[in-house]
């Protein structure tokens, strides 16, 4: 009897931990840096078209030339993306790319990904520049948010 | 060890705790760089600016009237007193005299009212008390933009209307009291002297009043209202009175804690005088039923240490401000521990 | 037949004050009706949840719950780290409700502990426990996280480095229930996911009531004597009904501020609990009875104030100012008033019952209230 408990109880347990997981990986949110940026591969160098439209899930990401950022706001572990050169250069190809979830802000290298190369090469994490040493520790700066109200 | 014991609990773990936490902060805080002279010149201002509202307590907690939540109409009662003075334009002595006669007059009136109610609702004084004390806050807050206040110092130039959210009294009786025969030791150390003898003098008066006949009789009526019933004593009215008290030394207190801090501070200001002295009275050993001079002495003086020196030493230990947290969760604890006590007389 | 009018009449008094109140209101505010209706239905949604949490407690015999805050401060616990994690849209919401439902029910758990120490005066205790648990949660939200809970967005943290910020932005959670499932009728947007879910929740309750442990819980708010003879654990039962309702508080929380879409770190929860507390009021609840109706109309007739007042208090006197203190005057002073209105009941009832006793004649049916804190 306690022992049936016991394991309904367990399988509750397990089957809440699998839904927060489930949850975390449809929900995490991910900011997809579309880039045009042309990519160095040992011997190779891989440019993206002059011109080119960019598709996430078929919405329109915008017209992009080279070297150039957009960014895109998408949910969710998969997400297909669809590059068609305007400039006629190549043919269009489309990728359904998996999203690590612990990552949030992602570059997708366009050109990577028009050449047809490994999902690792175009699915890279985004490495946010070395932000400058804003201010010494404990001080409060004057931001509206910053302001701590505290009452009884 | 036994004794070690009983001490403990008669005395109560978190006084204790308190009291070895403050010890350890006055230890500390040469280390620190903290002037050992100026924080204790701090601690006593506090402690008499805070004393005579810790002090208000008793009435009621004698007659059985649990904590004075309602300690806001008391403040209330205050306030009217000071901007009333500061209307009619008295300076100095003259000024203080009549904003605390003013005070003491409006809470004996609105005491009473207030006792009046918490004799209907006997047993649930603390819960009403405090939502009686914030709505009259509120209602009042409209009565500081709607009341016919002209003295420039007081009122909004053009951009609004009514009162300042906080008045100076630096014009009128600004530290009247706590410069009133000052002594002052080396650089940083000043006793108040003014402030401690009328924070004395309340005390007095509170011990007159608890041990003269209608007192005993009060604390009879508090311990025990059936035996107090039985033995002629109008319980009710004995309540009223304990009410009342309360209420005049809430007010006078404020008017002595605006004399020393300098402002008068309307609209919310009262909601944060209640806890700290309902807390301040709970620290120096009171319960929910049981409460001395002492308990005010000590409590008062533990809190406002507290107040005083965790600001100043643990941030220049730790680096970070944590004075406000220790404050909510040592007073707000104090409180949620006596209410608690198992120790206590059921209802 | 004129009795029974004046007792109902009576029951619903507070209701009828302020239908009148504001029906004298609304006119003055001059405000258009149809932006009324939908503000209302916003509201409806946003708050009904949080003031059903209530109602468990009313039924056990522990009055209101003051100590609903912690399941607020639970739900925000959950809200932000969410918002770190940067999980979005209605996965977002359910997450932070799975991740906080362990922390509300801990502290649901701890606040029936402390009220079971303190029978006779829940509600006073509860308040200060609130106080208490947010000194407790500032030390974790204002110090701890970013030192010893990794926070790894900068965006909602202080610029010291630790610490979250007193507002931050829920843009990823925002709204996702509400507009998860709209319907537009007649020019007004009904947020019908959010409904639903209210609705099952009063499911919920009416269910409950007729559970073994609901029907001890009122045995418990009858008399506790009584429910202890007849081999009811009163302390357990109080315990449970503190745990759902903080744990609902808690999902009615992160509803609420899904709704909204910021979170005020230091703020949000305080107002939870007495804003919650005096529309169950205004609908014509008491300490001691509180039903679902008293819930939906005291969330529509205390929202209706609220939008109305400060508008209303300009027009009038030319103070938009003096409508909102009036609007807490009101929060307070209802809140104030039906405790004291209680406080005289119950005294009647016990005078009547020793009556009756005295007079011999009724037998111990006599209603006994003595069981309610």
């Amino acid at each position: 009897m306690i022992r049936r408990r016991l394991v309904a109880r367990s399988i509750l347990a397990a089957s809440i931990a699998a839904l927060a997981v489930l949850l975390f990986v449809r929900g995490k949110g991910h900011i997809l840096y579309l880039d045009t940026n042309a990519v160095e591969l040992g011997e190779r160098r891989l440019r993206a078209p002059e011109l080119s439209a960019v598709f996430v899930d078929g919405k329109d990401a915008g017209e992009m030339g080279r070297a150039e950022r957009v960014i895109a706001e998408v949910a969710g572990p998969r997400h297909e993306i669809r590059v068609e050169p305007l400039s006629g250069e190549g043919e269009a190809a489309a990728r359904s790319l998996k999203l690590p979830a612990a990552w949030t802000e992602i570059v997708i290298s366009i050109p990577a990904l028009l050449a047809g190369e490994a999902d690792e090469l175009v699915v890279t994490r985004f490495a946010a520049p070395p932000e400058s040493a804003e201010s010494e520790p404990n001080s409060f700066q004057q931001d509206e948010s910053e302001v701590i109200p505290l009452a009884q | 060890m036994e004794r070690i014991r009983e001490f403990v609990s008669d005395f109560g773990l978190p006084r204790i705790i308190i009291a070895l936490f403050l010890v350890l902060l006055f230890v500390a805080a040469p280390f620190v760089g903290v002037s050992v002279a100026s924080s204790l010149s701090n601690t006593i201002a506090r402690f008499g600016m805070n004393g005579i509202m810790v002090l208000a307590m008793v009435p009621m907690i004698h007659s059985g009237c649990g904590l004075n939540f309602g300690l806001p109409l008391g403040v209330i009662a205050g306030l009217l007193g000071a901007t009333i003075s500061i209307e009619m334009g008295l300076v100095g002595a003259a000024g203080f005299a009549a904003a605390a006669a003013l005070a003491l007059a409006f809470a004996a009136l609105l005491g009473y009212g207030y006792g009046k109610l918490l004799n209907r609702v006997k047993g649930d004084e603390m819960m009403i008390a405090t939502y009686v004390g914030f709505s009259s806050i509120t209602l009042m807050s409209i009565g500081w933009i709607v009341l016919p206040y002209q003295s420039p110092t007081m009122v909004w130039g053009f951009e609004g209307e009514g009162l300042r959210t906080t008045i100076s009294v630096e014009a009128f009786w600004d530290k009247i009291l706590n410069d009133f025969l000052a002594v002052r030791i080396g650089e940083r150390f000043v006793f108040p002297t003014g402030m401690i003898l009328a924070f004395c003098g309340a005390a007095l008066a509170v011990w007159f009043f608890l041990h003269l006949k209608s007192g005993s009789a009060m604390t009879a009526a508090g311990s025990n209202p059936a035996y107090a019933r039985a033995s002629g004593i109008d319980v009710d009215r004995m309540r009223t009175g304990s009410v009342v008290f309360s209420t005049m030394l809430g007010a006078l207190g404020i008017v002595v804690y605006q004399q020393s801090f300098g402002f008068i501070q309307l609209y919310e200001g009262p909601f944060s005088m209640t806890f700290p002295s309902v807390a301040a009275i709970l620290i120096g050993g009171a319960s929910v039923t049981k409460a001395s001079i002492a308990n005010v002495f000590l409590g008062t003086f533990l809190f406002q240490g507290i107040l005083t020196m965790t600001p100043s030493v643990i941030n220049s230990v730790l680096k970070t401000d944590l004075s406000e947290v220790i404050r909510i969760i040592v007073s707000n604890g104090m409180i949620l521990y006596a209410l608690t006590r198992k120790t206590k007389v059921a209802k | 037949m004129k009795s029974k009018l004046r007792l109902l009449l009576i029951d619903n008094a507070v209701v009828l004050l302020f239908v009148a109140i504001i029906a004298v209101a609304i006119p003055i505010s001059a405000m258009p009706l149809k932006y009324l209706a939908q503000e209302i239905l916003t509201r409806l949604g946003r708050n009904a949840f949080l003031v059903l949490a209530l109602l468990l407690p009313v039924m056990a015999g522990m009055g209101l719950n003051f100590g609903m805050v912690l399941g607020a401060m639970a739900g925000q616990i959950g809200l932000i780290l969410v918002t770190d994690w940067n999980v979005v849209g209605i996965s977002g919401v359910m997450l932070a409700a799975i991740i906080s439902t362990p922390v509300a029910l801990g502290l649901g758990w701890v606040c029936g502990q402390v009220l079971n120490r303190a029978k006779g005066r829940e509600m006073v205790t509860g308040y200060i426990l609130g106080f208490f648990m947010n000194g407790i949660y500032q030390l974790l939200v204002l110090y701890a996280m970013g030192m010893l809970i990794p926070i790894a967005t900068p965006g909602i943290l202080l610029s010291r480095g630790y610490g979250i910020r007193n507002m931050v932005d829920l843009i990823g959670v925002r709204q996702s229930l509400d507009k998860l499932l709209v319907v537009t009728v007649a020019g007004l947007k009904l947020p019908v996911a959010t409904y639903l879910v209210i609705a099952a929740m009063c499911a919920f309750i009416v269910w409950f009531r007729g559970t073994k442990l609901g029907q001890d819980m009122r045995a418990v708010g009858q008399d506790r004597a009584v429910a202890t003879a007849s081999g009811i654990p009163v302390e357990r039962t109080r315990i449970m009904a503190i745990m759902i309702s903080t744990l609902l508080a808690c999902y009615g929380q992160i509803i609420f501020l899904q709704n909204l879409g910021t979170l005020n770190t230091y703020n949000s929860h305080e107002q939870t609990g007495m804003f919650s507390i005096a529309a169950l009021l205004i609908g014509g609840a008491s300490v001691s009875r509180a039903s679902i109706p008293n819930v939906i109309a005291g969330v529509v007739l205390f929202h209706l104030m609220f939008v109305v007042s400060p508008i209303a208090g300009k027009n009038l006197i030319g103070s938009a100012q003096l409508g909102e203190f009036f609007r807490q005057f009101i929060s307070y002073g209802i809140i104030a008033v039906s405790l004291v209105l209680f406080s005289w009941k119950r005294k009647a009832d016990v005078a009547a019952s020793r009556e009756a006793l005295r007079g011999g004649s009724a037998p111990a049916s006599g209603p006994s209230k003595g069981g309610r804190a």
